[in-house]
């Protein structure tokens, strides 16, 4: 019992995220227990840390229960590849940066800071992996020349895409986890 | 066991976790098991989602067990592996068995 006094806290939290992916009551308080089990042996922390791994595979059984098969391939294809999730978010930050004549103007500056580190990442973790790394780089050129003055989050979803599915190919795994 | 319906690796895993740990066979309980023997590292949800899996297939059935103060009173979901579950996570595992016979180091020449 590390952290009793914690423990209060953290089944609010718990309870809402978990609504938000378990339909049977049965289970979500099954999980719940389990969850500040492990916040009264390990922590608060360790709780939370519990939560945050748990999030894909809850996220992809919702998904795929939902019907919903293009949008969880997507979303199994950026949890299998490290290099995938740093390309999809170099992606949709770089994709907004055309769109400053349109943008709400804080927003757009978000996106802009957010694009370097992100696209930063996106090498790195190309690098460590072997994967190309003239992706990315190409692709957010492309982007900011090409992209239509219209329908910015259609233009984001597809280049997130373009990015998840070819950059996914070199390292498709852990799904069976999932 | 028909076609399509075979068991993956981590089914597998965590049939035999539930029938290792019996009559207190619970999520956490599980990814504990998964941990110290196979030195898989898995989260709740992962564990949750295959248990659920796998209950829709009938290959395991759950029940509500004890609450206690640690677990914010909460009960436990307490999971059996069925007979299906038996004889598929059985036909599963002869399969490797049998793919990895005369494999040098991999299963009996």
């Amino acid at each position: 019992m590390s952290n009793n006094r914690s423990v209060p806290l953290l089944p609010r939290l718990a309870s809402f995220w978990l609504a938000a992916f378990v339909d049977s009551p049965a289970l979500r308080d099954a999980m719940l227990g389990d969850l500040a089990e492990v916040a009264a042996a390990e922590g608060r922390r360790a709780a939370v840390r519990e939560m945050a791994t748990s999030t894909p595979a809850l996220l992809l059984a919702r998904l795929t229960a939902s019907g919903d098969l293009a949008l969880s391939l997507l979303l199994a294809l950026l949890v299998a590849s490290p290099v995938a999730l740093a390309d999809a978010a170099a992606g949709f930050c770089l994709s907004a940066v055309p769109f400053k004549a349109t943008a709400v103007r804080p927003l757009w500056f978000a996106f802009a800071a957010a694009a370097v580190p992100a696209l930063v990442a996106s090498i790195v973790a190309r690098t460590r992996s072997g994967a190309p790394v003239w992706w990315p780089l190409s692709v957010a050129l492309a982007s900011a020349v090409v992209a239509p003055a219209a329908w910015p989050a259609t233009h984001q979803l597809a280049v997130m895409a373009t990015l998840i599915v070819f950059s996914s190919v070199h390292r498709p795994r852990r799904i069976a986890s999932l | 066991m028909p076609r399509g319906d075979s068991l993956g690796e981590f089914e597998q895993l965590v049939l035999l976790a539930l029938l290792r740990l019996g009559d207190d066979a619970y999520g956490l309980g599980v990814q504990r098991e998964l941990k110290a023997r196979a030195g898989r590292v898995a989260s709740i949800g992962a564990i949750y989602t295959t248990l659920d899996r796998l209950e829709a297939k009938g290959l395991v059935r759950s029940e509500t067990g004890e609450s206690t103060a640690e677990r914010g009173g909460r009960a436990k979901r307490i999971f059996h592996v069925t007979a299906a579950g038996r004889s598929a996570l059985s036909d599963s595992m002869a399969a490797v068995r049998s793919m990895a016979a005369g494999l040098r180091g991999l299963g009996p020449a």
